[in-house]
């Protein structure tokens, strides 16, 4: 699952996105309501420094696969976004799979116009 | 030059890019590329990304210096530090992504762009939700990583090839001057 950049995306994806349920759904309202900031405050750090991780993954697969830019931003938003992280590995996933698909069934050549 | 016994069989390797007889080889590769990589960079395309590049790199260093003055303020601690080498980090990884797509651009047939879907083709691209207009260089480096470059150089003769040579050059300048 490390050796390509998508499966590195996706496992910090998936990394990423159970941090930020717990610092949301736990940290955040013991903090409110039990003014309990422990879980909050080390989880965010955390959070904090795996979101970076995942910018750098999620960089590397944009540049390799020469992802729209428009993606990237949705990629990064997902990093502190609930439940948008899942949501989006999954899409991208579906999208690269479809891709490398058409592309290993039809000639690349024929796809190119003669300007 | 006489020719040598092993371009007549045409079984020695046929190199593009080989006027050069006498300079060492790697010196002429790097002169190549910092030239391709400039010419690339001085394309008005290029112009809002350098924009993009030294607006973001300015904020997010200006980010990191506020919260390195809040780490070392009153009400500031270790988290605030750790945040201003989160913020410089960002900036860091701007500028690698700067130079990657810079780097790609100028070399086309670099083993970056070359994986496991294989070649940035107008199908290929990532298109479909958020369409962005592929230019002809784009397409003709395409063309050129598919192997046509590969099967010219295969079999023909020198003359066949610098007239191939010629033509691509007169497609990329007019491709160039499209923009």
């Amino acid at each position: 699952m490390l050796n390509t950049p998508l499966g590195r995306y996706r496992l910090l994806a998936y990394i990423v996105g159970t941090f930020l349920i717990v610092l949301f759904f736990v940290g955040i309202p013991l903090q409110a309501w039990a003014h309990n900031d422990f879980v909050a405050k080390y989880i965010g750090i955390l959070h904090g420094f795996l979101y970076l991780v995942y910018l750098v993954a999620c960089l590397e697969l944009v540049l390799r696969f020469r992802l729209h830019v428009v993606r990237f931003l949705l990629m990064a938003a997902a990093g502190f976004v609930p439940f948008l992280s899942f949501v989006m590995e999954r899409k991208t996933t579906s999208y690269l799979q479809a891709r490398e698909h058409r592309l290993q069934s039809t000639p690349v050549a024929a796809s190119a116009p003669t300007d | 030059m006489a020719p040598e016994p092993g371009r007549l069989c045409g079984s020695s390797s046929t190199s593009i890019r080989d006027e050069s007889a006498g300079a060492p080889l790697r010196a002429v590769l790097y002169a190549g590329t910092v030239e391709r990589v400039f010419r690339t960079a001085i394309r008005l395309r290029w112009l809002p990304r350098h924009v993009l590049l030294i607006v973001l790199v300015t904020t997010l260093s200006l980010l990191g210096r506020w919260q390195w003055d809040v780490s070392e303020s009153q009400r500031g601690g270790l988290q605030n530090l750790l945040y201003a080498f989160q913020w410089w980090f960002m900036a860091a990884m701007v500028i690698y992504g700067w130079a990657r797509l810079l780097h790609d651009a100028a070399h086309p047939k670099a083993p970056a762009a070359t994986n496991t879907i294989p070649v940035p083709t107008a199908s290929g691209s990532d298109g479909e939700r958020w369409t962005r207009r592929r230019s002809t260089s784009e397409l003709i480096d395409a063309q050129l990583a598919t192997g046509d470059s590969a099967s010219a150089a295969a079999g023909e003769s020198d003359d066949e090839l610098a007239a191939y040579n010629d033509y691509l050059a007169r497609l990329n300048q007019r491709a160039e001057r499209a923009h």
